[in-house]
């Protein structure tokens, strides 16, 4: 086993927190989903993979029209947002038919969907890994102590919080926030208020795809899309819900650090391990505190 | 009601006799689809004892299936185990222990939960086995070198083919009636009908004295059971046992064929066996993007018949006994 | 005319729960529904609001015909509800619960600032609680912030599903009180009592109703001396 040195530490923390980051956008996706429509969204790692092949599509589109690498962020974030078009087509497309259904019914339609855009990818992009032009190290390194990392690892860090306090102040704080708060509560009060509970359906499911849609842009300078991604994402995320609680924001934010920081060490440490210890905590979790870290009553 | 079940008995006999004559009317490759699909039955009856009759979504039985044939493939290489019928009843025996431990655990939730805890239960196995290299081979697997014996019958000098399609054909065909019998059996029995009240209204069946986390525990441990025993008759078809049986495509598809034949049925999941398997080779060897079809076939069936083919066939036989 | 109901008949898990119910709200009325748990009341004002699909019959309010309509449209067509179990909302705090109708009629943040002035006036307590979390207040608290949500659009009709129910006296007829206040300044007020005690002093007209059947209608006095009434409130 290696030993860990203070600069293998520091390396390992902070790929750690990069990985928390991407996967908080992830579970985020899944637990504003999970908030008002009450189901457990796994089509969000399709969202993911989907994310990362237009990305790379994207970035490697804009710098053969001669942009400069520069703006290569900027195209990835882009990228992100323009699919979020999915949202109100799968929303009202499948979702929408499901919702009166047992909740087995709910967790298989998403499935089903999964292997719908697994497919998807397979026939636009086809089955080879794609890499993008766009180097993890245009935006430099920056060094501490022995150690040096992309700056890159940075931006996204600071992305990810950006988008968690932006979710967090649209949820707190606007008129549709506030709807989606009622919603989750209550349906039908909302409903006898006068909310109109199809628009805050469609407005959770889009924020949730674009959640997975960007987190999948801002991957793929660190690795390349390939088949199969979004499932092993859903499944990272998936344990990340449930260690902190269904439907609880912040409880994702802490279970991701934990889970990405883990995931790190672990890979390192035992690298075949990883899952397995996670799910460990998955389990543990739910056997302690079935509700998670920080979720509300069944 | 007395005609009806004298009428499900004619169809049942003749669908025994089909299957007797398949490996002498049908070509080999189907042969061998219809035999896999045997071997699917127990799996997706212990499924569905689970899901249709006791309300409780598995996601994560896969792990069982698994168990049952990594059990086999165990106790064949390392122990040169040879009797089929002691290979049984050991992946029973282990099923048994593993569900009566997960079991434990997962009953005390339902829904959504209790379909994600089964889920975790999966990977976890699924990575054991691919960390465990020693015993379970890793990623590779185990392969099943040799034929096991039937009722102590030595068939080893047949090609393998002609193993299967003979010998292992009628002892699969034997073994999978005789549980289909059991389970229906357990299914109409006191306990069977217990476990109905239970999915339909546990507070109540509760109030009737019914002690539900006793009765979902049992439900757990005789799908697990099933499906195990699935799996140590699958092992001898593929002789090769991989970790893939314990992820949660697998499991999926598990749930797929029941949903497909129908869960209200008994023997919807059954129909669900055969036209997954036919299908999906049918569909994998015409068409490379065959999950797009699968994943349309599951949504359709969700939002249209819920009961699957077994629904489909019976609205399509009101309506014409209406018209 | 405020509200009619004609003939309105509600099946549930097959049983028949409203039976042929007709009755009406004139505006400045305020009309009580008598009758004992489980006769129907509440499954009536469900129907009003669009949660429940009635079999067959009418429903008309403000003349125009709103059977079938969904609750956020019958509600944005101007009619306040108050459920009988309240069903505030936790994640919200006292004051965003007063704003939820005002926000989904669109109004500006000016209009939303006066609605809120006009509850605190009613409702001066609610002020002093306004950034609590909705459940975290005393029952007879949250039963005025749900009656404050009903009426914070003034809309043209209020339905107030057993607003006295689990009150103390003090607190009831404080509520009373207020009610009366809110009829003066021109409201339209239709609620409902398990018992003859819930019937508040105001009320112009009242409707009984028994196993899903209007079986009598008229003022409080005479409805006293009715047989049936007394029969089924055990007067006799």
């Amino acid at each position: 086993m290696a030993l860990l040195e203070p600069s293998t530490i520091t390396i390992l923390v902070l790929t750690g927190i990069f990985s928390s980051s991407i996967i908080f956008l992830i579970s985020a996706g899944l637990q504003i989903v999970f908030g008002i429509q009450r189901i457990l969204n796994l089509t969000v790692g399709s969202f993911y993979a989907i994310g990362a092949y237009v990305g790379i599509t994207f970035i490697n589109f804009f710098l053969k029209m001669g942009f400069s690498v520069v703006y290569g962020l900027l195209f990835l974030i882009l990228a992100g947002l323009s699919l979020s078009f999915l949202g109100p087509t799968i929303e009202r497309g499948v979702l929408n038919f499901v919702y009166k259904k047992e909740e087995a019914f709910q967790l298989l339609a998403t499935f089903g969907l999964v292997l719908i855009f697994e497919d998807m990818i397979k026939l636009i992009w086809g089955s080879y890994p794609q890499i993008s032009d766009f180097g993890i190290l245009t935006y430099g390194e920056f060094r501490f102590l022995d150690t040096s990392f992309p700056v890159y690892y940075f931006l996204v860090i600071i992305s990810a919080f950006l988008i968690a306090f932006l979710l967090e102040f649209f949820i707190k704080k606007t008129r549709q926030g506030k709807k989606m708060r009622s919603v989750a509560d209550d349906i039908e009060m909302s409903e006898g208020l006068g909310v109109k509970v199809r628009n805050i359906y469609i407005l959770s499911f889009t924020i949730g795809t674009v959640l997975g849609t960007l987190a999948g842009a801002l991957i793929i300078p660190v690795t390349a899309a390939v088949l199969g991604m979004g499932i092993e994402a859903i499944v990272l995320a998936f344990a990340v819900v449930v260690i902190a609680g269904l439907g609880s924001m912040r409880g994702a934010l802490l279970a991701s650090l934990i889970v990405g920081l883990l995931q790190a060490f672990i890979t390192f440490i035992f690298p075949e391990l990883t899952t397995f210890v996670i799910y460990l905590i998955v389990i543990a979790v739910l056997l302690i505190k079935p509700t998670g870290l920080m979720g509300k009553e069944i | 009601m007395k005609k009806i079940l004298s009428g499900n008995l004619f169809f049942t006999l003749i669908l025994i006799a089909l299957l007797a004559l398949v490996p002498y009317i049908a070509p080999p490759f189907y042969v061998y689809l219809t035999l896999t699909s045997l071997a699917y039955i127990p799996v997706v009856i212990g499924f569905n004892i689970l899901f249709g009759y006791t309300g409780l979504l598995s996601f994560g039985h896969g792990l069982f299936l698994a168990l049952g044939m990594y059990t086999t493939a165990f106790l064949m290489r390392n122990y040169t185990m040879e009797n089929l019928e002691v290979l049984i009843l050991a992946s029973a025996l282990s099923a048994f222990i593993v569900g009566l431990g997960v079991g434990y655990i997962c009953v005390k939730y339902t829904r959504i939960y209790f379909a994600l805890l089964t889920l975790a239960f999966g990977m976890v196995f699924y990575t054991l086995l691919i960390k465990f290299t020693p015993i379970t081979g890793g990623d590779e697997g185990l392969r099943i070198t040799f034929k096991p014996l039937l009722l102590g019958l030595d068939f080893r000098y047949l090609p393998h083919l002609d193993f299967l399609f003979q010998p292992y054909y009628y002892y699969v065909l034997g073994i999978v009636i005789i549980l289909t019998v059991l389970a229906y059996i357990i299914v109409s029995s006191h306990f069977g009908l217990s476990l109905k009240a239970i999915k339909e209204n546990s507070e109540k069946a509760e109030a009737l004295g019914i002690n539900i986390k006793r009765f979902r525990l049992y439900s757990f441990v005789i799908s697990a059971i099933y499906t195990s025993i699935g799996g140590a008759l699958l092992a001898h078809i593929t002789s090769h046992v991989t970790p893939i049986f314990s992820y949660w495509t697998t499991s999926g598809e598990i749930v797929f064929m029941t949903l497909l034949g129908g869960f209200t049925n008994f023997f919807g999941p059954i129909i669900g066996v055969f036209v997954y398997t036919l299908l999906r080779d049918f569909i994998m060897s015409t068409i490379i993007y065959w999950r797009i079809l699968f994943g349309a076939a599951l949504l359709l069936i969700i939002i249209f018949v819920p009961g699957g083919i077994s629904e489909g066939l019976i609205r399509i036989y009101k309506h014409f006994k209406g018209a | 005319m405020i509200l009619e109901v004609e003939n309105l008949n509600v099946f549930r898990d097959g049983s028949h729960i409203l039976r042929n119910v007709s009755l009406e709200v004139k505006k400045g009325e305020m009309v009580c529904l008598v009758g004992r748990n489980g006769a129907g009341k509440t499954t009536l004002l469900r129907t009003i609001m669009g949660y429940i699909k009635p079999k067959s019959g009418t429903i008309k309010f403000l003349g125009r015909n709103i059977t079938g309509h969904s609750p956020h449209e019958v509600s944005i067509l101007g009619i306040g509800y108050s459920p009988d179990d309240l069903k505030i909302f936790p994640s919200l705090s006292v004051e965003e619960n007063i704003e939820l109708p005002l926000i989904t009629r669109k109004y500006n943040k000016f209009m939303v600032k006066e609605g809120l002035d006009y509850i605190y006036s009613v409702f001066p307590v609610l002020q002093s609680y306004k950034n609590k979390p909705g459940t975290h207040i005393s029952g007879g608290e949250r039963r005025m912030l749900a009656i404050a949500r009903a009426l914070v659009t003034r809309p043209s009709l209020i339905l107030l599903d057993e607003p006295f129910e689990g009150l103390a006296p003090i607190m009831r007829s404080r509520l009373g009180d207020r009610l009366k206040v809110l009829m003066e300044q021109g409201l339209t007020l239709f609620l409902t009592s398990s018992n003859l005690y819930g019937i508040p002093e105001g009320a112009n007209r009242i409707y009984c109703i028994e196993r899903g059947e209007i079986i009598y209608h008229g003022n409080l006095k005479e409805m006293l001396s009715d047989k049936q009434v007394k029969e089924v409130f055990g007067l006799i």
